[in-house]
């Protein structure tokens, strides 16, 4: 019983990341209509950044290396923009497709840059969160566990009221629906398309530094958490803030049972042809594809036929 | 039995009811139109006849087969062609290739025939050459046949549509809007392949029409669709004095001219220009 | 309807006559001959760069079919690649199976692998078939490749030349007869029904289901085809390299390899070749002519990324188109030329009348 509640916990604290990097996937993909491949290469970048400035001793509140990570989100924000400025806003006239791929030679980019400036190496991150824990009953709580938590929901709840209730979210509402009718009312189009990529890269960037001392410092494992984000803001068809919340809490749930569960029978039952320890990505992948499963297929109608659009 | 038999077919989208409970039947051989203004739901009913649209109840039945849950290409296999409203073509082809495809689900080669050109798909290429070749013969359009089918205008696109649709040997032609983008005066001509059409190859057709007049005068049986309803169905000279049809296309002064065969007064020097009434339609 | 910018545009420079075919016919063995004697003069170092250049564009060729030919998008093809790899490292080491054998099979071992990654390509496509292919390839990555049974993550398992390609220019000759054989086979079949088959499934959907063509087996086909070129680059690559490993075929290479394949042109097999000679030469430039070459590996990902995007916002089609382009031009000057000869007599004729 205790494995199951511990496994639920660390499960949730996992989900509330992806839970972050989804809502920043579906606030890029409302305000600009494009899936950011290049999400977790931001994310990536912000981490990095954070940790070199927590090496060079940026200024601590309370403990807490505020300064840095303030810093490492404001530089996310600008790399965010900067993508919309100089590489999207070019390709705005191009088919989706060039548009997707542009991203993806962002990730690459970020990703080569990454390994130039700070080298291959997996290192290993100071916790965020002063040590030690709280006791629930028989179940412990640590206060790293419970800072990401709060940290990463807090910060997605918010983000999904800000987009339901302010004018900005109206505006990225109008916006999602015909950015040519947003124009026409006044909207500031260009505005909301680089405040999305500002929000996408900030969510991205503070999920980053939340995960990396529980997870590692490694520029590829980074960049491809973009695709549990993107299982979690698939569950909401990209549109859906709360239900990508749900849908990265759920996957983040499933991931731990599941990885633990197989890692207990895997130690009775030693595979050789598969590597179990990397379970995580097949339940991702599982999630996608239910997913796509459940989802109705569109009638090929003639303004649905030709390929390569949605 | 009729060789199309379509019954009660009703489509919802999202709660919006673009065909309700529709019935209609094509005999072999016959000519039917189907008319309706805009949004009547006429290319849904194509749709749901050729099976690129699901339908939410009734069926669909061809030569005695129910084929309501058959797949699209499954029904083009079985002898439904249709052309499209807005023309379908792959435009970096020519128009030639463009019509091949029409021969494609007839032929054998595969994968390796092919990659490997066996003498398998040399025979099949050969044969469906010559086949498009006196299909391109005999619509007339064999000077445009080699260019490049972006450039070509939009009437002739739609006869390559037309040749495609006949290359796949159809028993039944569904033509969507196949006289739009044709020139007025030349209307009566294509009246006149459309029949030529149905003779030499054998099959019956069902019209799509926004020119009303063209319909009366090509089909045999005509239906009348409004708002997703059939309203009226008919001989074509029944149709045209129904009083429901007249309603149902009024403030359509185009409609309105075809049903009482009384010619408007038109600006001279301003004829109802080809790329203008194209521009409607499309 | 926008259409992708990838998708054929080789199909208008397609050969019309009889010069048009020569001018190619011309290039092509100019282009032979080039790439069979120049690597023989090359210092050891660079002739492997250019033999796993080949791989690569084998690998390049494989995206060509699926972006060019069908209109799908994968970004699992490195997966393919390993799959390929690992089966034949394992057949020839392992079962002892001649190279040339373990070759195709490692190809068709990658087939079945390539279909199943085309089930959601059914029902979706463009960006959710990346989502999906990206997630699939790293799957296979790391569950698979990743696993005890090839080494464990920093293992790897060997896969050894034949003694008749253990010279690193007979191995480069090798590989690019097979390259050529499969951009033969490539080329045949686009013209012919397969070809349009997938043609009409990439530019209109509604328009191949309305003549009979089932587009699903269509997209089947594309998906194994492309899985079996990636397979054989797969098994070309680590021979080259004499090992399969885990590392050399994450979804950083699948995107690795779309960066090139987009800089050469995903429209045509000329692209593939491009792309593999992208690859080769740009690491080498870096190393030679950037003042701090010696990262040369990361400066050359920092150019393909960019490089990527550059070529995305100039010209999408990539840099075949403008070769495609001057081909035609050259066939127009070949016309012209041929022209004023044969005008030539007609005109002597009329000024002795």
């Amino acid at each position: 019983m205790d494995l199951f509640v511990t496994t639920l916990i660390a499960g949730f604290v996992q989900g509330t990341i992806n839970a972050l990097l989804g809502a920043g996937l579906v606030a890029v993909y409302r305000g600009t209509r494009i899936i950011n491949f290049a999400h977790g290469a931001m994310a990536m970048m912000a981490t990095y950044i954070f940790v070199t400035l927590v090496d060079h001793k940026a200024p601590q509140v309370i403990g807490f290396p505020l300064a840095a990570m303030v810093t490492a989100v404001l530089f996310a924000i600008v790399l965010g923009v900067a993508i919309d400025l100089m590489v999207m806003r070019p390709l705005a006239r191009q088919s989706y497709l060039v548009r997707i791929i542009a991203t993806l030679g962002v990730l690459y980019t970020l990703q080569s840059v990454a390994l130039l400036l700070w080298g291959g190496a997996t290192r290993s991150v100071k916790p965020l969160f002063p040590r030690g824990g709280h006791q629930v009953g028989q179940i412990t709580v640590s206060n790293s566990d419970l800072g990401v938590a709060v940290f990463a929901f807090g910060i997605a709840i918010g983000l999904t009221l800000f987009y339901r209730y302010s004018r900005f979210g109206t505006a990225i509402r109008a916006v999602s629906n015909s950015r040519e009718a947003a124009t026409l009312v006044g909207i500031r189009v260009n505005w909301v398309t680089a405040a999305s990529w500002a929000i996408g890269g900030a969510t991205g960037g503070i999920a980053g530094i939340l995960l990396a001392p529980s997870l590692a410092l490694d520029s590829y494992i980074l960049t491809l958490l973009v695709i549990s984000g993107l299982a979690a803001a698939l569950t909401g068809r990209l549109e859906s803030l709360g239900l990508a919340l749900a849908g990265g809490i759920g996957l983040g749930v499933t991931t731990s049972l599941v990885v633990t569960y197989v890692g207990e029978w895997t130690l009775d039952h030693p595979q050789t042809w598969i590597n179990l320890s990397h379970l995580d990505y097949a339940v991702a992948l599982a999630w996608i594809l239910g997913l796509l499963l459940i989802w109705k297929k569109p009638a090929t109608t003639q303004q649905q036929a030709g390929g390569l659009l949605l | 039995m009729a060789q199309l038999e379509v019954q009660g077919v009703t489509v919802r989208f999202r709660g919006l009811v673009a065909l309700d409970d529709v019935s209609l039947s094509v005999s072999h051989g016959e000519v039917v139109g189907l008319i309706g203004p805009n949004g009547a739901g006429k290319t849904t009913l194509f749709n749901s006849i050729t099976g690129m649209q699901a339908v939410s109840a009734g069926s669909v039945t061809f030569e005695e087969r129910n084929i309501t849950r058959y797949s699209a290409d499954r029904r083009s296999r079985m002898g439904i062609a249709r052309t499209f409203q807005t023309v379908q073509l792959l435009t970096r082809m020519s128009a030639f290739d463009n019509i091949l495809l029409g021969c494609q689900a007839r032929m054998h080669s595969g994968l390796f025939s092919d990659g490997f050109r066996l003498p398998r798909s040399y025979r099949d290429e050969v044969r469906a050459r010559r086949e498009v070749e006196d299909v391109v013969d005999f619509l007339g359009i064999a000077e445009y046949a080699y260019r490049g089918v972006g450039q070509l205008p939009l009437g002739i696109r739609r006869l390559v549509e037309i040749a495609r649709a006949i290359c796949s040997r159809p028993k039944l032609l569904l033509l969507d809007e196949a006289a739009s983008g044709i020139g007025r005066d030349e209307t009566g001509a294509l009246q006149v392949l459309f029949r030529r059409i149905r003779d030499e190859f054998d099959l019956s057709m069902l019209v799509v029409e926004h020119d009303v007049d063209f319909v009366l005068g090509l089909c045999d049986y005509v239906y009348v669709l409004d708002f997703g309803r059939l309203i009226a169905r008919g001989m074509p000279e029944d149709v045209r004095s129904n009083p429901k049809v007249i309603t149902a296309y009024l403030g359509e002064p185009e409609a309105v001219q075809a049903l009482y065969d009384e010619p408007i007064e038109e600006p001279e020097g301003a004829p109802m220009a080809e790329d203008a009434h194209v521009a409607a339609v499309g | 309807m926008s259409k992708s910018p990838f998708n054929g545009f080789a199909a208008e420079f397609a050969p019309r006559d009889a010069v048009d075919r020569g001018v190619r016919a011309v290039l092509i063995g100019l282009f032979l001959m080039v790439a069979i004697t120049i690597p023989a003069h090359l210092s050891a170092q660079y002739l492997d760069l250019v033999t796993k250049g080949m791989a690569y564009s084998v690998g390049a060729l494989s995206l060509v079919v699926l972006v060019g030919l069908v209109g799908q998008f994968s970004l699992a093809q490195a997966g393919f690649m390993g799959v390929g790899a690992f089966t034949a490292a394992h057949l020839v080491s392992g079962g002892n199976v001649p190279f040339v054998i373990a070759l195709p099979l490692g190809g068709l071992a990658a087939v079945p692998v390539g279909m199943l990654a085309a089930i959601p390509a059914l029902r979706v496509s463009g960006v959710y078939l990346a989502v999906v292919t990206l997630s699939f390839g790293e799957v296979l990555q790391k569950l698979f490749f990743d696993s005890e049974y090839n080494g464990g993550t920093l293992g790897h398992v060997a896969l050894p030349r034949p003694g008749a390609l253990q010279d690193g220019i007979h191995y480069f000759w090798f590989e690019l007869f097979v390259l050529m054989a499969l951009i033969a086979f490539v080329c045949m079949f686009r013209t012919r029904r397969t070809g349009r088959n997938l043609a009409a499934v990439r530019e209109s959907e509604a328009a191949a289901l309305s003549v009979g063509i089932n587009t699903t087996r269509a997209k089947i086909t594309a998906f194994g085809v492309s899985a079996f070129i990636a397979g054989i680059g797969g098994v070309l690559y680590s021979a080259g390299s004499g090992v399969a490993s885990p590392d050399s075929f994450t979804p950083f290479d699948s995107i690795a390899l779309l960066s090139v394949a987009v800089i050469g042109g995903l429209g045509s097999a000329a692209g593939a070749v491009a792309a593999g000679l992208f690859k080769t030469v740009t690491p080498v430039f870096i190393k030679d002519y950037i003042p701090f070459g010696s990262s040369a590996p990361e400066l050359a990902g920092v150019a393909f990324g960019a490089g990527l995007v550059v070529q995305l916002l100039t010209a999408p089609l990539g840099v075949t188109s403008n070769l495609l382009v001057a081909e035609r031009r050259l066939a127009g000057v070949v016309r012209f030329a041929l022209r004023r000869q044969t005008a030539h007599p007609a005109a002597s004729i009329e000024v002795i009348n």
